[in-house]
């Protein structure tokens, strides 16, 4: 496959997903906003999916929502061909993968191919650079400035510290291949962090990545974030992006006790996941994406107290609010398809 | 808490079933061929267009070359050419066999 034809093929299924994000999606949620505000207001899921599921603009959205993702990594110039193919033609370093494979993997995190990866996200060499490559257009509202996302939540994380000049340590919990993880290090260059995924393409990606950035203070481990490996009480910030949803129920519990334990008191943790929805259109459309796009925990996420689940495990200060990804976004007003972004934010006791 | 070592890759599970969101299955798989087929055209187009550009910067055709609207005289060359084309598409929709099948004369007959 030459470059091109996967750049001009690629370029293709983002303008259909830009154009379902900005007229498909708002044609399905119509037929909710036409319902007068107080009758919206008491509609449950159940209520939604049956004026809606059956629509044929909701089954059309459906079937885009399916079909691109599937064009984008498994279609004739997919993601996963083309990297396919070049990952073929180099020299790979079959030992390191071996050595990858020793590692104990959950068997939920190998159940599904998440967001539709053949393979997942960790099952071959090249796995991380596909990941990080169909990362670029998760939110094609965004476009370039994706980055702005993760740049963003790292400034709401270090918002009441001297950015500059803090030395405390920070765990960043599921890094993928470091994009969370690299905004973090910039802000707080005299921090240590430690940035840990079950990944291990995605950790050699993000390794090279801190490396080409000349980031000195990000060490990269392969690991659970439910079994941190770090001493009780030794972090002072605790962050995850884009991972609760990736985990089901039991081991968002686990990880969230596995943060207590670790952060010193007064400690503090803040996770961007999606969780506040406006309404029940929104958790319609998002436990359908749940299906759609290979993320089965997102619904089990989504049915979770988690002000009840945090003050459980000693959590204090539990603030849950919504993210607005970009400067130029309401998220209650925000007419096209977006990700319910969500702060959680808590502290430990001192 | 559940763990296991690696034992798939990204080749397992190709035979599980597509979701799907039509009325009827055929119609998730042709649109899904179709716009497949559209993927192919886009691609296809900036081929073509990259072509146009180099010929044309190189000078060995002029934009209008490209660009003017075909002569009578090429159209009714092509002609022929159309015609097939259209007959080769309608031919599809015909709904005709293109192979003998066994009716039930034959079923009958080689008992």
């Amino acid at each position: 496959m030459l470059e091109r034809d996967f750049i001009n093929s690629q370029d293709f299924i983002l303008s259909l997903k830009i154009n379902w994000t900005k007229n498909l999606y708002p044609k399905v949620r119509k037929k909710f906003l036409d319902y007068e505000p107080n009758v919206r207001s008491k509609m449950e899921l159940k209520d939604v999916s049956s004026v809606i599921s059956m629509t044929p603009d909701y089954k059309v959205f459906a079937w885009c929502e399916r079909h691109f993702q599937k064009m984008k990594y498994s279609g004739a110039y997919g993601l996963h061909r083309f990297y396919k193919e070049r990952h073929d033609e180099e020299e790979c370093d079959n030992e390191e993968i071996e050595k990858a494979k020793e590692f104990c993997l959950p068997e939920y995190y190998q159940a599904v191919d998440i967001h539709q990866q053949p393979g997942g996200i960790w099952s071959e060499s090249f796995s991380g650079l596909i990941y990080e490559r169909g990362a670029r257009t998760t939110t094609p509202m965004l476009g370039d400035n994706h980055k702005d996302l993760h740049h963003r939540f790292a400034e709401i994380l270090l918002e009441d510290l001297e950015e500059k000049k803090w030395e405390g340590s920070i765990v960043d919990l599921g890094c993928g291949f470091g994009k969370s993880t690299r905004p973090i290090a910039q802000l707080a260059p005299k921090s240590s962090i430690l940035a840990l995924d079950l990944s291990k393409p995605c950790i050699n990606l993000a390794r090279e990545e801190a490396k080409k950035n000349k980031l000195s203070n990000i060490t990269f481990n392969q690991a659970d974030a439910r079994l941190t490996n770090c001493k009780n009480e030794t972090i002072d910030l605790a962050t995850s992006t884009m991972l609760l949803h990736e985990m089901p129920e039991s081991a968002i519990v686990e990880f969230f006790a596995e943060t207590f334990r670790i952060l010193k008191h007064g400690g503090r943790a803040v996770h961007l996941d999606f969780w506040l929805m406006r309404d029940a259109f929104d958790r319609f459309i998002f436990e359908g994406h749940s299906w759609r796009n290979n993320e089965p925990f997102m619904s089990s996420l989504f049915s979770m107290d988690l002000p009840k689940i945090l003050t459980n495990i000693g959590f204090v200060d539990i603030e849950i609010s919504s993210f607005a990804e970009s400067e130029n976004i309401e998220p209650k007003e925000y007419p096209y398809w977006r990700f319910p972004w969500t702060k959680i934010g808590m502290y430990k006791p001192k | 808490m559940a763990s296991k070592k690696i034992e798939k890759s990204a080749e397992h599970q190709k035979t599980q079933d597509e979701q799907t969101f039509f009325d009827d299955p055929i119609q998730d798989r042709l649109l899904a061929l179709s716009m497949a087929l559209a993927n192919e055209l886009w691609v296809s187009r900036c081929r073509i267009k990259r072509l146009e550009d180099t010929l044309i910067s190189k000078n060995l055709v002029s934009k209008n070359d490209i660009e003017a609207v075909a002569s009578e005289l090429e159209r009714s060359a092509s002609s022929h050419d159309l015609e097939e084309y259209s007959a080769t598409l309608m031919e599809a929709l015909s709904g005709l066999a293109a192979s003998r099948s066994a009716d039930e004369d034959t079923l009958r007959n080689f008992k």
